[in-house]
């Protein structure tokens, strides 16, 4: 299995760890819920250094070449948003798929970052070639640098106040949601963006491998940081109505149907018709928030239940540690989505009442 | 990780315990540590017989589902009602308030089957 450069920092503080999707990472330390609740009161410091992370850049300056490829393969503008700017995504097969959710930072017209869930990096990777070859989108440079950085991300209410002890640059102290800097931090370079997964403030720090220890380390030297690991990353990116790669989302959803028609600014992306006809033919099936009015936990795989019928499935679902009640995302037909509707879920057999809610389940 | 020698152990990870001639069941530290918060216990209801490895209900942490399997066979006279509200009493007391079933054993209940705490460590390597 695949570790992080983390892994031997995490062994000492306690990690338990698991397999996921062929790297062994932690899934918690103190406990999935003192995690939860510690970086929603005050900071959790994740090592999501599996994600992937690729360069597109233009071999030519002042040409535009990659912003013109990347036009073409993701769906959110790119081209009106300043350099600086961080934008969240998705790429599209030509059926309107989703291949993968991702964020995008804008160096400039010339040379963007895109991080990419762990487990699409070769998927990815293998999709913007094919579509650079096919396309002849020869004057640019795809390059998969996901085994040379890592990446931090201190997430919570108290991150403005941790990171700025660590570095009072007037920059960051100023850095809106969503940019990013290219700055030191300890001497070290790194990139800093005010981007997370977890429905709080706080930020993702990208840096080379060998420095990310030392990184690390002195932001748990903060008492306020905590180690926070997989577990609770899950339950707080579900109660902040974030999609999930692979459980909300896949190459058989479409980003319509899973409400994320707000990333969908963008011209000329693989697609787009697709989207269009669906814009005016309507979508099937919609991704809703689910909440259980009956004890139990609705989980992935669980049937939806209206009229004695099956009318959808639930994608996410877990115990909500900030609500103290069992929520989910899942996708019903559009006629049983509406708020409020009282639904079944299957649950291993047995038969509990939820209902439909409104996402996101939590906002700061 | 504590394992109280008055106790039986199953391969399972649940103990017993003998009371009074009725045997208490819940799950072991070593299981509880391995699942991590309890967020939820199914149990069954009183009046219904177990046999000796039946599943009898399910226990969910945060990210998983795992199945309860009776160390002996019996009625169950009495279920911990407290885990309804409280699964955490799981976690905080797996051999006390954490219990789960009281169970009147059969005749051959196999309660004498049980492992010992010190063959129950040594299985589970601790």
């Amino acid at each position: 299995m695949k570790r992080t450069v983390l892994f031997d920092c995490q062994k000492q503080l306690n990690a338990k760890f698991v397999d996921f999707h062929g790297w062994e990472l932690p899934i918690q330390f103190s406990g999935i819920i003192a995690e939860h609740n510690h970086t929603r009161n005050s900071a959790g410091l994740f090592d999501v250094s599996h994600m992937g992370e690729i360069f597109i850049e233009s071999l030519q300056a002042n040409s535009s070449s990659a912003e013109k490829f990347l036009s073409r393969i993701i769906t959110n503008d790119i081209v009106n948003i300043p350099v600086g700017k961080a934008v969240y995504t998705v790429m599209l097969n030509y059926n309107a798929g989703i291949i993968d959710d991702l964020i995008v930072y804008k160096f400039s017209a010339d040379k963007f970052l895109l991080i990419v869930n762990a487990s699409n990096i070769e998927k990815d990777y293998a999709w913007m070639i094919n579509v650079k070859q096919k396309e002849n989108h020869n004057e640019i440079k795809i390059s998969n640098i996901s085994d040379d950085y890592s990446l931090i991300a201190l997430q919570g209410p108290k991150s403005k106040e941790i990171i700025t002890t660590i570095n009072n640059n007037t920059n960051l102290m100023q850095l809106k949601r969503f940019n990013f800097l290219e700055m030191e931090i300890n001497g070290f370079e790194c990139i800093i963006a005010a981007t997370g997964y977890t429905g709080e403030s706080g930020y993702e720090i990208l840096i080379k491998n060998k420095y990310a220890a030392e990184i690390y380390s002195l932001l748990l030297k903060n008492k306020n940081v905590k180690p926070v690991a997989l577990g609770c990353r899950d339950t707080l990116r579900l109660e902040a109505g974030l999609c999930l790669y692979g459980n909300d989302i896949n190459e058989e959803t479409n980003p319509l149907e899973a409400g994320l028609g707000w990333v969908m600014k963008g011209s000329g992306y693989i697609g787009e018709e697709l989207i269009n006809q669906l814009k005016n033919t309507g979508i099937q099936k919609k991704l809703v928030g689910i909440e259980m009015i009956e004890k139990g936990i609705c989980r992935q795989g669980c049937k939806i239940i209206v009229n004695q019928k099956e009318c959808g499935y639930i994608t996410s679902g877990a115990p909500s540690p900030t609500l103290n009640k069992a929520i989910g995302m899942g996708y019903i037909l559009k006629e049983f989505s509406d708020i409020d509707t009282e639904i079944i879920i299957d649950i291993r057999g047995t038969l509990k009442k939820a209902k439909i809610t409104s996402l996101p389940f939590y906002k700061r | 990780m504590n394992f109280p020698d008055d106790l039986k152990y199953s391969k399972e990870h649940e103990w017993a315990k003998n009371e009074d001639g009725h045997i208490l069941i819940g799950i072991s530290d070593f299981a509880q540590s391995e699942l991590g918060d309890v967020v939820y216990v199914d149990l069954p209801t009183a009046g219904k017989t177990v046999a000796t490895d039946e599943k009898f209900g399910e226990i969910e942490s945060v990210k998983s589902v795992s199945n309860l399997y009776s160390p002996i066979a019996g009625e169950i006279i009495e279920i911990n009602g407290e885990l309804t509200d409280n699964p955490q009493l799981v976690n905080e007391s797996p051999y006390s308030d954490g219990w789960m079933l009281k169970i009147k054993p059969a005749a051959d209940s196999g309660y004498d089957k049980l492992l010992s705490a010190e063959e129950y460590k040594k299985m589970i390597g601790k």
